[in-house]
């Protein structure tokens, strides 16, 4: 066997110790997640004599119990994030579409108040826009938090299309055009196949954008059916409190899941999405 | 040639259309004003009023026991006492004040000045009050408990001169124009005549109990529980009656008629307002939201005392065709907008050159039209939600915009005033020392944790590894914001928290605190909330910066000799400085918008220990409905969010 250089040495112990330390943090980490996840399924009398051990009885029906407080407003919530993203990439692929390709008057105008728009911060107007929802007649409705959503929300699509269509080459398009395809066809069988990657990332974003808003749809719905489930689960855990540890932290669980799945399937893209919002934004 | 003088022509003509049309538009608005605000603030809720209508000025008795003078917006004088103001009678004269207060007195106060001539102690529960034309004698109705009632009569020098008791509660007490007699209403719905011994004289029947009766416009005005009204003259004949169009089933709380007797106000205990016209139709029902105490006659006009801090003045002439004027004033709106684009145009048209550049940009705007169809709908909703909100914030700033002054022509400017009072209030200053706390640390957090995590992945062997630690680091960022803020609220829980069970089961209960509810733990557990600080985010901009820098670079500094260490300090930290600069922008300007988490964990508390200014603005538009202030506070954050980007954007700048 071969004796190891002093710098492979060096090498192999400095492996260890940055392992050592990345899962020291891991640990640490995911130390709310275990908390969360072993709480769901303890009964109360355990959480209280029995703390820091496994559950020694698993208790299903905090599950159960939690699902049926829930449920409702996951549905809805999902209903909602669903109906806002799709609309958010369509808004998204034309604005990028018409800024990309076309070249028209006031193009830099109206893309700088595109832009305007990202640099102003939302509770400015927290305020005016409670007011103007009021005005709108859409207190107490679903879309008062759904075209809020997608107002913001297009905003980084635009910028993200946009810059992805215009790295296409742009011959493609003069050639579709001069045989004679129709603008919406250019865009719906040419473009959106080409630019699929960015708005599975937009996509991606989004949902876990949508997902987590908490203070708008706590400000402008009052009916607890049409809620999004991020204000029910505080609702939830001021109702619950004592008396029911375990069905609320059941009720955390089952809200993480959504997101989980999501990020399960599209770990990658949920990834470069995050790095591509910041870098751009 | 007679061309070139039709679109000058048509330019003036739209001209002259516009200025007419802007004077209809403000004679309409003026009109179109229902009901506004009096500018009266007393800071308890309003429940007596008194008007002198030769003066204009304007006496208001609160629950708390506050009696103050109002001539506009000014307070002329003010007077404290204990117990509810129930009713103000202003002397015949106008130089006294009369007033029943709950606390078993009525006070005569001179109105010049506000000092008490007199102080009768009734030893009931005075609820109303009444004066004589030559004011030698005041009445008074008392009660004790729910049903019994006193009527007693007092000279000018507050002697006793009778007391007649009853057994049913009475509901208004006011002198007829002999000086001698009274008129007299009850709960069970009677409106008797009496002399000062309490003989009856004569009756009307209502047929409710009655809740309020008021001398005013040369009669005496009663609203019963059903929602009747009338108004009856010295013969107890009925001149007019009336019933409320009540399809809300409110409680009656107060009735009002202008000085001509023409219109009448009928307030509930909800807030709902109902007026009639002359006709006795039913002209308008608005909700004051809340209840409406009492009220005051004026030409044309009747005041109305709000139970909160609120006196409204309803411009009852108006009220009979305010849809009217409200419709044409939005026509006119419109139709205003339509010449001004009529008469720029026509203006573009008297100019040659400027003629043939329109027509070429509008040519060419015409041959690119795809483009704006598809932008529509994104600009659609940028004006409805994004735009109106944020011009409206800047404007409204620097007003008094409320819940209670709503409309446009309620609210008025008030210069820098909001801003004032972040300095003066006091909360927003606490919450800013706890922002730069808050900043500190998270400017601290994105710096550390994340930059070493990333630069051990950079750092680790193996590209599977690599693939299966980054993803571990980030999977806890699945979990969502909120719960993330729940659980960690469970964490400092103080007896089914972890932090105080593992305190506990080392041994260090003497560490144990009620971490969010005890103010010098507070801010600290909000701080801590998140450990071990793997910022998701940070941690993949700084690998992905790492990951940018040419190996080349860095297999060079490693055959110079450099060890890991001083590669990372004299290389890899100097070549990432662009995305250290986009978190450090990033954390600075999401920490002073954040406040979803400090909402959660403490709502700001305890005290105001955790108090931040975004949170205060949240507070103050959702939930004390101060819309100006909270905009005010708006476009503070916003001048800091500028400053920070601005200042961001030049460093960036200027490293390159």
């Amino acid at each position: 066997m071969r004796k190891l250089s002093d710098r492979e040495k060096k090498e192999i112990r400095f492996q260890t110790v940055i392992e050592i330390i990345m899962v020291l943090i891991l640990v640490l980490a995911f130390v709310p997640i275990f908390l969360m996840i072993v709480m769901s399924f303890k009964s109360t009398w355990e959480v209280f004599n029995n703390f820091f051990g496994l559950p020694q009885h698993v208790e299903w029906s905090n599950y159960r119990g939690a699902f049926d407080y829930l449920s409702g407003n996951m549905w809805n919530t999902l209903m909602m994030v669903a109906v806002a993203v799709v609309l958010t990439l369509v808004l998204s692929v034309l604005g990028g579409y018409a800024f990309a390709t076309r070249n028209f008057p006031g193009k830099n105008l109206l893309f700088a108040m595109i832009m305007a728009v990202m640099m102003i911060p939302g509770v400015l107007s927290l305020a005016a826009n409670y007011t103007l929802i009021i005005e709108y007649g859409l207190l107490n409705s679903r879309w008062a938090v759904i075209l809020c959503w997608i107002t913001g929300g297009q905003v980084l699509g635009i910028i993200l299309c946009r810059n992805s269509i215009e790295a296409l080459p742009q011959d493609l398009f003069e050639a579709a055009r001069i045989e004679g395809c129709g603008e919406f066809r250019l865009l719906l069988s040419i473009t959106v196949p080409l630019v699929k990657p960015i708005l599975s990332t937009v996509a991606v974003l989004k949902v876990v954008d949508y997902y987590n808003d908490f203070i708008w749809p706590m400000m402008v719905i009052e009916s607890n059916a049409k809620q999004v489930v991020t204000v029910v689960l505080k609702v939830f855990t001021s109702s619950q409190d004592v008396s029911n540890i375990g069905i609320m932290f059941a009720g955390y669980v089952i809200a993480t899941i959504p997101l989980l799945i999501l990020f399960l399937f599209t770990s990658r893209l949920y990834m470069e999405g995050l790095t591509a919002g910041a870098v751009k934004g | 040639m007679k061309k070139k003088i039709l679109w000058p022509a048509a330019a003036a003509l739209f001209l002259v259309l516009g200025i007419a049309a802007f004077c209809t538009k403000a004679f309409c608005e003026s009109r179109s004003e229902g009901i506004e605000s009096a500018d009266i603030t007393t800071g308890d809720m309003n429940q007596s009023l008194a008007y002198d209508r030769m003066r204009g000025v304007m006496y208001v008795g609160t629950h708390g026991g506050v009696l103050s003078a109002w001539q506009d917006d000014k307070e002329l004088w003010k007077t404290k006492t204990e117990g509810a103001y129930r009713k103000l009678v202003l002397g015949a004269g106008g130089d006294r004040l009369y007033a029943a207060n709950e606390s078993n007195h009525v006070y005569v106060f001179r109105t010049s000045d506000g000092e008490l001539l007199l102080d009768i102690d009734v030893q009931r529960k005075a609820v109303g009050v009444a004066v004589n034309a030559d004011e030698s004698k005041i009445a008074v109705i008392t009660n004790t408990g729910s049903s019994k009632s006193n009527l007693m009569i007092f000279s000018a020098d507050g002697t006793e001169l009778a007391n007649t008791p009853y057994t049913l509660s009475l509901r208004g007490a006011e002198y007829c124009e002999d000086g001698d007699t009274l008129m007299l209403a009850n709960k069970r719905g009677d409106v008797e005549h009496v002399t000062e011994s309490g003989e009856v004289l004569a009756s009307y029947g209502a047929n409710y109990e009655i809740i309020q009766m008021k001398a005013c416009a040369g009669g005496y005005w009663a609203v019963a529980k059903d929602g009747s009204w009338f108004g009856l003259d010295e013969n107890l004949e009925c001149i007019r009656k009336g019933k409320i169009d009540n399809t809300v089933k409110a409680k009656i709380s107060s009735i009002g008629v202008d000085t001509g007797g023409e219109y009448v106000a009928v307030g509930t205990e909800e807030g709902y307002l109902f007026v009639m016209d002359p006709g006795g139709r039913q002209i308008y029902m608005a909700d004051m939201k809340m209840k409406i105490t009492d009220s005051a006659s004026d030409e044309g006009r009747i005041f109305l005392a709000g139970y909160g801090d609120a006196v409204f003045c309803t411009h009852a002439k108006n009220l009979q065709n305010i849809e009217l004027y409200q419709k044409l004033d939005s026509i006119l709106r419109t139709a205003l907008r339509v010449i001004a684009a009529a008469f720029l145009i026509c203006v573009i048209g008297s100019v040659p050159k400027l003629k043939a550049a329109s027509l070429r940009l509008l040519k060419q705007m015409w041959k690119q039209r795809m483009a704006y169809v598809m932008l529509i709908p994104t600009f659609v909703l940028l004006y409805l939600f994004s735009y109106r909100g944020i011009f409206t914030a800047l404007t409204r700033a620097f007003t008094d915009w409320s819940v209670k002054k709503g409309s446009v022509a309620e609210f008025n400017f008030i210069g820098l005033d909001n801003f004032r009072t972040m300095l003066t209030e006091g909360y927003f200053l606490i919450g800013l020392k706890n922002l730069l706390l808050l900043l500190a640390a998270n400017i601290v957090k994105t710096l550390t944790v994340p930059m070493a995590i990333a630069w051990m992945l950079f750092n680790i062997a193996g590209a599977r590894r690599k693939y299966v630690h980054r993803f571990l680091f980030v999977l806890p960022m699945v979990v969502p914001g909120v719960v993330t803020a729940l659980v960690w609220q469970k964490i400092y829980d103080p007896s089914i928290g972890l932090l105080n069970q593992i305190l506990g089961a080392v041994g260090l209960t003497s560490m144990q605190r009620v971490w969010l509810g005890d103010s010098s733990t507070a801010m600290g557990a909000v701080i801590f909330m998140g450990f071990p600080f793997v910022g998701a985010m940070a941690l993949l901009v700084y690998y992905g910066g790492l990951l940018n820098i040419g190996n080349d670079v860095i297999e060079s500094a490693l055959i110079d000799g450099g060890t890991k260490w001083d590669i990372f300090w004299k290389v890899q930290l100097p070549m990432i400085r662009p995305q250290i600069s986009i978190m450090m922008t990033l954390t600075v300007l999401g920490a002073m918008q954040e406040f979803n988490s400090i909402f959660i964990l403490t709502s700001g508390g305890p005290g105001t220990a955790t108090y931040v200014p975004a949170l205060e603005l949240y507070l103050n538009a959702a939930q004390y409905g101060r819309y100006g202030y909270a905009s005010a506070l708006g476009v503070v954050l916003l001048v800091f969010t500028m400053a920070v980007t601005l200042v961001s954007n030049k460093l960036t700048k200027e490293r390159e």
